[in-house]
């Protein structure tokens, strides 16, 4: 299969993670959204692996992987207290920044 | 017009000050500090140390000249540097030499008869003890600006004076119209300083040096003659422009009258004897400069003769018994700018002298009679006082008759001598004007004799009246205390006597003990006299005295009942309307200064509101405003920001792509 497919997929994944994140109010869905952005970057360094026999991008997909199971932990920790604290995941009623 | 190489008179010899003359220092330092202990001890001092200190300089001063006579030369005493930088270098040196010498004795004399006459005229003042640490405050200024070797040094004493010249003016401050009028005097004067402090500026940028004379002869008035024809002018009207404030000439003369709201002790010493002939003095000490450039010697001359002509006319018409001495001062000042200006440099410093005599003696008068008369000033409201104050009386005769050039008193021969040089060098028109205003003299100081002396008093003995100074009191006219007439007959000696022993022939005495000292004028292209002969010129003099003499005493003379007061003045109309109004000079001045100034300040101060303000304020208004914009873009909201992130990412992206393509 030629790289180019692989490649496709991801954007396609990518794209579809970047719109989600934002478009979707649920800070749930956009935790989801930016898992499919990262697995979409991961895509792409295993084809490009793959393509160039190399084993570089398979290692630094694991290291991903990794980052991003600890990214998770810390991220539904940090979700689940807002929910605690504000009773809403919705994304919008969090701006405490605004000027 | 540069001086030819033949000299009749040699100049003087420039050597170090040896022996009283290496203490000369002590001088100014003695008053300064008889100023400082008055001052510190306050009413523990009183007068004394003040008067101890003017006495010791004026010892001091008959030894320094005994030492000159011994020695006749310039002696330079430095005591140390005052300034040191790169090729510039002023020391605190003093100067003493013939010129020196005359005017130390006339400062410190009159000085010492001055702090005398004080101790019965301010008697009972609140401001006793400080009236007596400023006047040795002045002494110290006017000595050190005397003794100064250098054009800086003598600008010390310069600005010295006009402190205390402010202090005292303005010594009853709590009226108002007193502190003016210092504050008049103190800004007149500083216009005449900026023009002395360029004088400075462009003398050393000519020279190379402040000093007037050195030992290795580099000062500037050895070297005089290597400043161009219109070096030399320049130098010399920057001078003149210096002097005229200090000494009250034209455009400069206002703040003198007005000064006389001081006490009259100090318009005795300051304002008539020694502080305004300090411009005479500047430009008799830079005389060698002076002869360097003709054209700035004619102005000189006719600066003097046009003030001398104004200030007599205004003081025909003045009703203030101190004012029309004020105004005859700026008036004999101006003889003395004719003087120098028409090359009789030891003829303006004879007049100095003399007319300090006869002048510091009718002020220390008009102070008896105000002392006797509750401090009133009005001349009409005085009249027969010949009879209640004898010795004030006699005394004031002799100074009536110097001033108006009645042989042999004083001012006779220092009047008719400037005159007679500035007929034999060819000055006619400046003759003519002298003339006529030794006639004005005359007359108005008849006018001022018969006025407050003669006739029948116009005040009532015993009455109730307001003394500006002391509140309420009963009018006993009286003769002054013994403290008070000594001073005035000790002048009065001077006055009658000092002319005919100083320089009684035009090559007298006096004239040639200053010649070594002063520029020397031979060899000025002068232009050529008339046909009239010094005797003749002489008897023209006399008859001039008289003329105003007489004219004065048929006006205002015994014989005429002046009862009506101002009314019986003999005429009126717009030209007695100016000369009372003093030509409107101060009321021009006041339009065009004072009230242009304020236009000016109004202008500025509109300007710096809105324009300096408005932009300050706008720098500001606009950032906030900016911010205000600016800041909507802060939402708050991740899902923006990233917004922003991603479009910026795709922007950047579509730019590298277009770009690598």
């Amino acid at each position: 299969m030629p790289i180019g497919a692989y490649y496709l997929v991801a954007a396609i994944m990518f794209a579809t993670g970047l719109v989600g994140v934002l478009v979707r109010r649920n800070l749930i869905v956009l935790f989801m959204c930016v898992e499919l952005m990262l697995n979409a970057v991961n895509l792409t360094l295993v084809a490009a692996a793959r393509m160039w026999g190399g084993a570089d991008g398979q290692v630094f997909v694991f290291f991903v992987i990794v980052v991003a199971a600890a990214e998770v932990v810390v991220g539904l920790a940090l979700i689940v207290n807002i929910f605690f604290r504000r009773g809403t995941l919705d994304v919008d009623a969090q701006h405490l920044l605004e000027h | 017009m540069h001086l030819l190489a033949a000299e009749s008179v040699e100049a003087n010899a420039v050597m170090m000050g040896e022996g009283i003359l290496d203490l000369v220092w002590l001088i100014p330092l003695i008053p300064l500090l008889g100023f400082a202990l008055t001052l510190a001890l306050g009413d523990r001092a009183r007068e004394r140390l003040a008067i101890a200190a003017s006495a010791a300089t004026f010892v001091f001063s008959i030894f320094v000249f005994l030492a000159i006579q011994a020695e006749p030369a310039a002696h330079v005493t430095t005591i140390g540097t005052f300034i040191d930088v790169g090729g510039f270098t002023v020391n605190w040196a003093f100067l003493v030499d013939q010129l020196t010498s005359v005017m130390l004795l006339v400062v410190t004399g009159v000085g010492l008869l001055v702090h005398v006459y004080s101790i019965g005229y301010m008697h009972g003042d609140a401001g006793f003890t400080r009236f007596f640490a400023y006047l040795n405050l002045f002494l110290a200024a006017m000595l050190m600006l005397v003794l100064g070797s250098s054009l800086l040094m003598v600008f010390i004493g310069w600005e010295g004076v006009g402190l205390s010249s402010y202090l005292l003016i303005g010594f009853w401050f709590d009226d108002a119209k007193n502190s003016s009028a210092a504050t008049k005097a103190f800004i007149t004067n500083r216009v005449g300083d900026v023009a002395f402090m360029i004088a400075m500026f462009f003398a050393f940028s000519q020279f190379g040096t402040l000093d007037f004379v050195t030992l290795e002869h580099t000062g500037i008035l050895e070297q005089a003659d290597v400043l161009t024809a219109g070096g030399a002018l320049l130098l010399g009207l920057l001078l003149l422009f210096g002097a005229a404030a200090k000494s009250a000439q034209l455009p400069l003369f206002v703040w003198l009258p007005d000064a006389m709201a001081g006490p009259t002790p100090v318009s005795a010493l300051m304002h008539a004897a020694t502080m305004v002939t300090a411009g005479v003095y500047l430009t008799v000490r830079t005389s060698p400069i002076l002869v360097q450039s003709l054209d700035a010697m004619t102005v000189i001359a006719w600066t003097g003769a046009l003030t001398a002509l104004l200030a007599a006319l205004i003081a025909v018409r003045q009703d203030d018994i101190k004012k029309i001495l004020a105004y005859s001062t700026v008036s004999q000042l101006g003889y003395m700018f004719v003087g120098v200006g028409v090359g009789g440099f030891s003829e303006g410093i004879f007049h100095l002298v003399t007319h300090a005599f006869f002048k510091g003696l009718l002020f220390l008068a008009a102070g008896s009679v105000m002392h006797a008369l509750a401090n009133t000033a009005d001349v009409w409201k005085m009249g027969g006082l010949r009879k209640i104050m004898p010795i004030t009386f006699w005394t004031s005769a002799v100074a009536w008759l110097a001033i108006s050039g009645i042989p042999p008193f004083s001012g006779f021969f220092s009047k008719d001598q400037i005159l007679t040089t500035a007929y034999e060098h060819g000055y006619t028109a400046i003759w003519v004007v002298g003339l006529g205003t030794a006639v004005l003299t005359a007359f108005y100081m008849t006018r001022w004799f018969m006025l407050v002396f003669m006739g029948e008093p116009r005040f009532k003995e015993g009455a109730t009246v307001v003394d500006p100074h002391h509140g309420e009191t009963t009018l006993h006219p009286h003769e002054s205390p013994r403290s008070m007439t000594v001073p005035l007959i000790v002048l009065a000696v001077l006055s009658a006597i000092g002319g005919a022993v100083l320089n009684p022939v035009h090559s007298g005495p006096l004239f040639t003990w200053l010649q070594p000292a002063v520029g020397s004028i031979e060899g000025l292209a002068f232009p050529e006299h008339g046909p009239l002969t010094e005797p003749v010129l002489i008897a023209i003099s006399i008859v001039a005295a008289v003329v105003g003499i007489g004219l004065g005493w048929a006006v205002y003379g015994p014989q005429r009942d002046l009862s009506a007061g101002r009314m019986a003045e003999p005429f009126s109309g717009p030209i007695a309307e100016l000369m009372e109004r003093k030509f409107f000079v101060d009321d021009a001045y006041s339009a065009l200064f004072v009230g242009g100034g304020g236009w000016l300040a109004d202008k500025a101060a509109w300007f710096d509101r809105t324009v300096i303000d408005g932009a300050v304020n706008g720098i500001a208004s606009t950032s906030v405003r900016i911010g205000e914009v600016n800041r909507q873009a802060q939402t708050g909201r991740a899902r923006s920001y990233l917004g922003v992130v991603v479009g910026s990412v795709v922007l950047l992206a579509a730019v590298l792509i277009v770009q690598v393509r």
